[in-house]
């Protein structure tokens, strides 16, 4: 436990030290002696610094990452809005262009990456039974393995699908409803005090007015984080799509939403509507749009069937003993090669590839 | 004045790369090292006046480093405990068991490097090997200068707290 700690201090210092680091490649900009008394606290505050300085001029005899052209492009594709998908209507697509006149906040002098920030994200895992298609509906937007796709809704809102998702539109003159049946959605939900947005889940609904909120619901848990604005959750008895609730429908009284206001995250126990709130961590809540994974601590066992959602086939286990290996770190959720690799130099695993192509972890032998 | 201490720093930094590049790999090979070093400089850091630390503390720390590579290497102090630099052409010479500790520790910087979400990468890799300024990687990469800042700050830290990992 005092080495988990200890490591994340260090995850902590080596945080600042790159922050000073970079603010200090300009000159003047930050406060010398402020620095100073930072590099005063701890001998382990003056290694990170020169750890970072000696990575620094490492990288610069670099040769063989990409081309400039490359890396801009790879840099450009990803999580951007190459891969928004026009819904192919016309008054669809029209509806979207004065967007920025219904979100003035988020116009100029925001960067990308804050408009993106600036979105709900919605994780939903449930049975697939709720949401069963139809064929060929227009309103119904899904992803197979490895998919991620952006699509405008007719108010302006862009929703951005991760894999394995199945979202249907069921707007209202009342109500922008979404249900979200599986998987994964991050909203970019456009101002519009007179018309709330709402997901409804299997157990919850998550309503929102022009904000940003995350829900994640897997084998019934429900976690719900505010990026940004205020969000309130809805957990009664028929709260979701599972009870009475049904798009149109406005919220029956007996409700006691639970609000939350930025940075903040409820957690809902499968089977429970009792709402616990702490604190969140929103940059690990939105990775999955920049196609990263970020774990911290987090046991082989999930590490692995959050990479299993995005690639087949699959990974797997060969040994109970590691399972609960804790595992943190920043990987590619397409890349799931390197992960693999990570393990195996790291000398946490070995790994071996069936005939069908699933990937089977065991424990490394000590002695070995 | 202020101009003066920045173009110091700038010299400073740039020709005190090599033996930073070289506390690295040398360094970083050997946890206990490590620790020992980064622990005398901090003490040493200590011992300095704080107006003379405050007027330059990155040009002090990398010649503080510095001069305790070369008390390890050669066993000897420097000539004098002043700043003014010290030989360190000798130092610079790695063993077999150096260099090739230096070609994994590439091997894996790189790997590391490709773990990083994309724009990290791209703006570490453009300024570093390709030269490029913060607001010409702004511009290829459609961002703000201060985006370019964060994913520079953010890539550093991953590819540190990575690296540690291969050495605990």
């Amino acid at each position: 436990m005092s080495k988990d700690t200890s490591a994340k201090r260090s995850d902590v210092i080596a945080d600042e030290a790159a922050d000073w680091f970079v603010s200090l490649q300009e000159p003047g900009a930050q406060s010398r002696a402020e620095f100073a008394a930072w590099l005063k606290t701890s001998p382990e505050h003056v290694r990170e610094f020169l750890e970072i300085a000696a990575l620094w001029e490492e990288v610069n005899t670099l040769q063989s990452q990409p081309s400039v052209d490359d890396l801009v492009a790879m840099a450009i594709t990803d999580a951007d809005d190459s891969n928004v998908v026009s819904l192919g209507t016309p008054e669809l697509t029209a509806a979207a262009i004065p967007r920025s006149k219904t979100r003035p906040e988020a116009t100029a002098g925001r960067s990308r990456w804050a408009a993106l920030a600036a979105a709900a994200v919605v994780l939903f895992f449930a049975g697939m039974q709720i949401m069963r298609p139809p064929a060929a509906d227009p309103n119904l937007h899904t992803t197979m393995t490895g998919e991620q796709r952006s699509l405008p809704l007719p108010d302006g809102s862009i929703v951005t699908l991760n894999t394995q998702s199945t979202l249907r539109v069921a707007y209202s003159d009342e109500y922008r409803d979404v249900i979200l049946g599986e998987g994964e959605a991050l909203f970019d939900v456009a101002k519009d005090t007179a018309r709330p947005f709402r997901v409804i889940t299997e157990h919850a609904v998550v309503q929102a007015v022009g904000t940003q909120f995350n829900v994640h619901q897997e084998k019934g848990d429900l976690v719900v984080t505010v990026v940004e604005g205020i969000v309130d959750v809805n957990t009664g008895s028929g709260a979701g799509q599972s009870g009475r609730m049904r798009p149109g429908m406005s919220m029956p009284l007996v409700f006691e939403p639970q609000r939350l206001m930025v940075g903040q995250q409820a957690t809902v126990a499968s089977g429970s509507s009792k709402v616990v709130v702490a604190e969140a961590t929103i940059d690990t809540a939105i990775a999955w749009q920049e196609r990263r994974l970020v774990f911290d601590f987090l046991p082989l066992r999930e590490v692995i069937a959050e990479f299993n959602r995005y690639n087949d086939p699959p990974l797997t286990i060969n040994d109970s003993e590691l399972d609960l290996l804790p595992i943190s770190g920043v990987f590619r959720s397409n890349d799931r090669e390197s992960f693999v690799q990570f393990l195996q130099e790291m000398h946490l695993a070995k790994s071996t590839t069936r005939a069908d192509g699933t990937i089977v972890l065991q424990a490394v032998d000590d002695d070995s | 004045m202020a101009s003066d201490n920045r173009f110091r720093e700038a010299d400073v930094v740039a020709a005190q790369g090599k033996q930073l590049r070289h506390y690295l790999r040398s360094r970083l090979a050997n946890e206990a090292d490590a620790q020992d070093l980064a622990q005398e400089a901090y003490f040493r850091l200590l011992r300095v006046k704080d107006p003379s630390l405050v007027r330059d503390p990155v040009a002090y720390l990398y010649r503080i480093a510095r001069n305790l590579i070369h008390e390890l290497y050669t066993g000897l102090p420097p000539a004098s405990d002043s700043l003014d630099d010290v030989e360190l052409a000798d130092t610079a010479t790695m063993s077999i068991e150096d260099v090739a500790e230096c070609g994994q520790q590439m091997e894996r910087l790189e790997r590391v490097l490709d773990t990083l979400s994309p724009k990290c990468r791209a703006a570490i890799v453009m300024h570093r090997r390709d030269g490029m300024t913060y607001s010409e990687i702004a511009g290829a990469l459609g961002v703000s200068t201060a985006m370019v800042k964060k994913y520079l700050s953010q890539g550093l830290s991953r590819c540190r707290k990575r690296l540690r990992r291969f050495h605990e």
